[in-house]
């Protein structure tokens, strides 16, 4: 590496790798790779193990790179490798069902090193909670909050969507691969310490879902929506990179602490202030879908293949308020005065909006994308609380919404595998009496998605109302509470058409959807929004605790 | 006795039972209604314990649990009962194992029902035990749930938009509420939800007014107070007859409980000023139910509005801000709690044989079945307070209570208790006695398990009639620090806002003096009781 160095002009630093910061999006990226090179080999034994065994030399290469690694990690790599390589000569006949297996450990690892860096941050060990390769990137504790909450999402949806994309014969190979880019890119997203890897990040994760939200290629309404997200993506992505033209114009750089503070400065040309701000602005809007950047929430909700939904919503949403947090509320704390009202306004209009578009809908992938929009609202409050408590108040939200989506929008892929159909509230009548367990959970999804105590929504809500009353926009937890109670109105029709309606001949014929992989993901998901709901200090203490910036 | 926390107990138990219902094969009725009755048993069980134990004479709040919650937003598990809590805990508990003998034979998702019973247990039971205003808030709204549950599912035709306007009307409330409880935090600055904590703040009238209208959204609309009362009726008559008993027994009581635990004490000055309004909603209230339903047709709507008739009085008694009042209000709702249990109770056991309400299908049923009729007659004549009968020794104090505060409420009012007489007795006439027609014709008699169902009741109810006095041993001397604290406000705020006190200077005399009539057969009681005391 030295060697390197010295080719190189002066004045061209190569900035320290800080393996170990940047391990969980190695390990997705890594894995999303492997997978995808598995999936060429098909159900060649021959073909597939020569995979296996080359990436296993190539994982045990990179253990050797870093030299100082510390051998529990070289045994951690090499374990890795090994175990890779003995799941492909056990699974290789069942490429699919290796894909998702090697896409959940993979999930899991990224838990396992976001806990031990977190353990390692609070201890003051060897991952630095400052920015890291050339300030680019910050492992602070709002990205590694993403990435907790990004790679348990992605293990539920894998749970998900497995027999579903089985059923609607979508289950292509590149589905895990993409999956595994599209979490990279959310925790690179969520990690950007610079403009340019905020903009990186969403590139990531955007193409992978474009590609993931039309997978169903003979259904026209998946179609629809990747094309819709694609060019509404696009759209954003040109606000949020001409935003940030504007800011690097108005301050010379596209370090964000270091840009806020420029921007802050009154030197610098108001205009250009402004405009960047804006701009970026709508960018962020579009990517968390505030009204009225929202218009593709609901097509793409509905069109997209429902575990990809779950995913979208879960994760994209975490990643893409954990980048508005660091720019918004992180970097540009000082122009508070510019962004703050025009936030708020989003928000409430958004709340609003959101719910009362959901009352009129019948398609239920489309009603919980029109909640998508007012819960989006309500985590933008903490946003514009601009303090550590909104900080921590959004991301718990987050935590908690992404639980409560992954388990509703997983009962509609059990649903959807059931009737064959996209689900109206219509065809949920006597479910309750059908298929009680099923329906208790949707049931406590929906109450946990109106915000009734005894569930993570009412303990969410209440952090985001307890956030928005300490910085004195009561007004703002006003707003709030009106949506809450106008979503209260179609969450409940749910349960309605579940318990108190009669079941329709034509469904009564259909069968009980068996236990599955599904199930259990929900199960989870259920599991989670009870304990969450009743017992939440150890939890809450994590969000406060990450809702932090590094420099 | 000590060491043994009885309050979580009183809630772990029907929370514990309504769990292992969850889980057990729906198929198996049996089995799950008697863990349900077991449930029921031990939960009266330990309020008994709780009775027992609860020191009378002492205002404070007593047999005190506190364990931290949520500790980074200052949330804690705190319960605590004291004279208000106290008789509204063992209402509560004595009408769970009735309830469920009472709803003996459902077979029809038998194993939802008693889930959604017992979850209900539990969280009435910790509403009138919170000690901490974001639990208290939890439980009030987890009650939500399975009372729409028990609306919506086992109910009748209109069941959906019943369960829909329950939930929506009570839900409003309590987030306004809500948002009030979190206001209460911010302006303490303790960063506490503790009762006591915020029992001592010091709020502007402004605050105060604005306070104590978003927790009138709450309570009122629990009562309810007219003209909040609209979603009352239909959730009574839709509902199954279980459902219409908890509400009547337990659920409407919260409201008036709301009243005297958070609205007085928290705000004395806006209670002060708005008490002529409160009275004033309160007669109409009493007046309003009373002459709605003297037109009733249907029994169950009949007893419903007769529900708004009774607990106007509640009001009555809460805001008449003296120690009669406010302690005849706490009797009334545990008295309004039997004799309105009781007459849905048997308006059910009634409808399970015929499915008919309407009053005018029946007549002279005394004739067929004595038993029912007898019990009927009892439950109604409680209902109409009648002196010796356990209605009369709550709407009495209530009456003086008010008659002290505003002559002529406490004049309108007593106008109700001749209503009342009018419409219960009336249709008593129209559907036992004449000749044996229409629905009448072929009427079973109850049967045992039905009679025990309601024997307890009337037991209760001819025992408090001829002996309030330990009910008032245990309320009156947290009543009388509540209402000493609101009145002392009185005397410092503007004389203009005491008027209807009477002469300010007297204000806190007064409870004392209205003390004697009220509690003249009662005071012969107290004697009594401390002897029992001993004895215990």
């Amino acid at each position: 590496m030295s060697a390197l160095a010295q080719q190189l002009p002066a004045g061209v630093e190569i900035p320290e790798i800080p393996w170990a910061a940047i391990s969980p999006e190695l390990t997705l990226f890594g894995a999303g790779i492997l997978v995808l090179l598995l999936d060429t080999a098909g159900e060649r034994r021959r073909s597939a193990s020569a995979i296996a065994l080359v990436a296993l030399l190539g994982i045990a290469a990179l253990a050797a790179i870093p030299g100082e690694a510390a051998p529990v990690v070289v045994a951690l790599l090499i374990g890795a490798g090994v175990v890779q390589l003995a799941l492909t000569l056990w699974l290789h006949t069942r490429p699919r069902l290796l894909g998702a297996v090697l896409t959940v450990l993979a999930f899991a690892a990224t838990i396992g090193i976001a806990a031990w860096q977190y353990q390692a941050a609070a201890n003051g060990g060897p991952v630095a909670t400052e920015s890291l390769l050339a300030d680019m990137v910050a492992v602070d504790g709002v990205a590694l909050f993403t990435r907790f909450v990004v790679a348990g999402a992605g293990i539920i949806t894998v749970l998900l969507g497995f027999a579903y994309l089985q059923d609607r014969r979508i289950h292509r190979g590149e589905y895990y691969p993409l999956l595994l880019l599209t979490a990279t890119g959310m925790t690179l997203l969520a990690s950007a310490a610079d403009l340019l890897m905020v903009f990186l990040g969403i590139e990531i994760l955007s193409l992978a879902l474009y590609v993931m939200s039309g997978i169903a290629r003979r259904d026209m309404a998946s179609q629809e929506s990747a094309f819709k997200y694609l060019l509404l993506g696009a759209f954003s992505s040109a606000f949020l990179l001409y935003g940030i033209a504007l800011v690097y114009g108005a301050t010379g750089t596209t370090h964000i602490a270091t840009a806020g503070a420029e921007l802050a400065d009154p030197a610098t040309p108001a205009g250009l202030v402004f405009a960047g701000i804006a701009l970026m602005l709508v960018g962020f809007a579009f990517k968390v879908a505030l009204v009225p950047f929202h218009m593709w929430t609901p097509d793409v909700y509905q069109g997209a293949p429902t575990p990809v939904t779950a995913f979208m919503a879960a994760a994209t949403k975490v990643a893409a308020f954990a980048a508005f947090l660091r720019v918004f509320t992180g970097g540009m704390e000082q122009l508070a005065w510019i962004w703050v009202p025009a936030v708020s306004v989003l928000a409430a209009v958004t709340m609003i909006v959101g719910a009362v578009l959901a009352v009129v809908q019948d398609d239920l992938k489309r009603m919980l994308g029109y909640s998508a929009v007012a819960h989006a609202g309500y985590a933008a409050i903490g946003l514009v609380a601009v303090s550590d408590i909104g900080t921590g108040a959004t991301l718990f939200y987050l935590l908690a919404y992404a639980v409560m989506s992954l388990g509703s929008f997983g009962i509609l892929t059990i649903l959807e595998r059931r009737q064959r159909k996209a689900i109206a509230i219509a065809d949920l009548r006597g479910l309750g009496q059908r298929a009680p367990a099923l329906a208790a959970m949707f049931a406590l999804f929906l109450l946990s998605l109106a915000g009734i105590p005894g569930t993570v929504g009412f303990i969410a809500k209440f952090g985001i109302v307890r956030a928005a009353v300490d910085a004195g926009l009561v007004w703002l937890a006003v707003v709030l509470v009106v949506s809450s109670v106008i979503a209260a109105y179609f969450y409940i029709r749910v349960i309605v058409a579940m318990f108190m309606d009669e079941e329709p001949a034509h469904l009564a014929d259909l069968p009980v959807p068996p236990a599955s992989a599904a199930s259990t993901g929900v199960s989870v998901a259920a599991v989670a929004v009870i304990a969450l709901g009743v017992l939440p200090p150890a939890v809450i203490d994590l969000a406060e605790r990450a809702a932090t910036f590094a420099g | 006795m000590a060491d043994v926390p009885l309050l979580t107990l009183l809630l772990a138990v029907p929370a514990a039972v309504a769990l292992l219902i969850a889980v057990m094969p729906r198929e198996a009725v049996r089995p799950i209604r008697s863990v349900a009755m077991g449930g029921s048993l031990v939960t009266l069980g330990v309020a008994v314990a709780v009775l027992a134990a609860f020191e009378v004479g002492q205002p404070g709040f007593q047999l005190e649990e506190e364990v931290a919650w949520i500790p980074q937003w200052g949330i804690s598990y705190r319960l605590g009962v004291d004279g208000i809590s106290l008789l509204l805990v063992a209402l509560t508990a004595f009408f769970m194992p009735l309830v469920v003998l009472a709803a003996w034979h459902q077979h029809e998702r038998a194993k939802g029902f008693f889930v959604a019973l017992m979850a209900m247990g539990a969280a009435m039971l910790g509403v009138f035990l919170a000690l901490d205003l974001i639990l208290f808030y939890v439980l009030f709204e987890a009650m939500l749930v399975p009372m729409y549950a028990l609306i919506g599912i086992w109910g009748g035709k209109q069941r959906r938009y019943a369960a829909i306007k329950f939930f929506l009307y009570t839900l409003v409330g309590g987030l306004l509420m809500l948002v009030a409880i979190l206001y209460l935090y911010w302006s303490a600055g303790a960063q506490s939800f503790d009762y006591d904590v915020l029992r001592g703040l010091e709020l502007t009238g402004t605050e105060q007014l604005w306070l104590f209208l978003a927790f009138f959204a709450a309570f009122g609309i629990k009562v309810p107070i007219f003209p909040f009362h609209t979603w009352l009726p239909d959730a009574h008559t839709e509902a199954p007859t279980v459902g219409s008993v908890i509400l009547a027994a337990v659920l409407l009581k919260i409201g008036g409980y709301g009243f005297l635990r958070f609205s007085l004490p928290y705000f004395p000055e806006a209670t002060i000023s708005l008490a002529p309004w409160m009275l004033g909603l309160g007669v109409i209230g009493v007046l309003y139910g009373a002459l709605v339903a003297m037109m009733q047709r249907d029994i169950k709507r009949l007893i419903a509005y007769s529900s708004v008739s009774h607990l106007g009085f509640v009001v009555l008694g809460a805001f008449a801000l003296n120690q009669t009042g406010a302690a005849g209000s706490v009797v009334q709702m545990v008295n309004h709690g039997l004799s309105t249990g009781a007459l849905f109770l048997l308006v059910g056991f009634l409808y399970d044989r015929t499915h008919e309400r309407a009053i005018a299908e029946y007549s002279g049923i005394m004739r067929v079945t004595p038993v029912f009729g007898g019990l009927f007659l009892i439950t109604a004549m409680s209902s109409l307070a009648l002196p010796g009968l356990n209605g009369f020794t709550g709407e009495f104090p209530i009456l003086l209570g008010t008659f002290a505060a505003v002559p002529l409420a406490g004049i309108a009012a007593t106008l109700g208790v001749i209503l009342a007489a009018i419409y219960l007795l009336w249709a008593y006439q129209r559907m036992f006695h004449g000749p044996v027609e229409g629905r009448a014709v072929g009427l079973t008699d109850l049967t045992p398990r039905e009679i025990g169902v309601v024997a307890p009741i009337v037991v209760l109810m001819v025992a408090i009639g001829l002996y309030p006095g330990p009910l008032y041993d245990r309320v009156n001397p947290t009543v009388e620090v509540l209402v000493e604290e609101v009145v002392a406000v009185a005397e410092g705020a503007d004389v203009a806002t005491v008027d209807q006190t009477g002469d300010p200077a007297a204000g806190s005399d007064a409870p004392i003096e209205l003390d004697a009539p009220a509690g003249s057969d009662l005071d012969s009681a107290d004697d009594d009781d401390e002897d029992e005391e001993v004895s215990r």
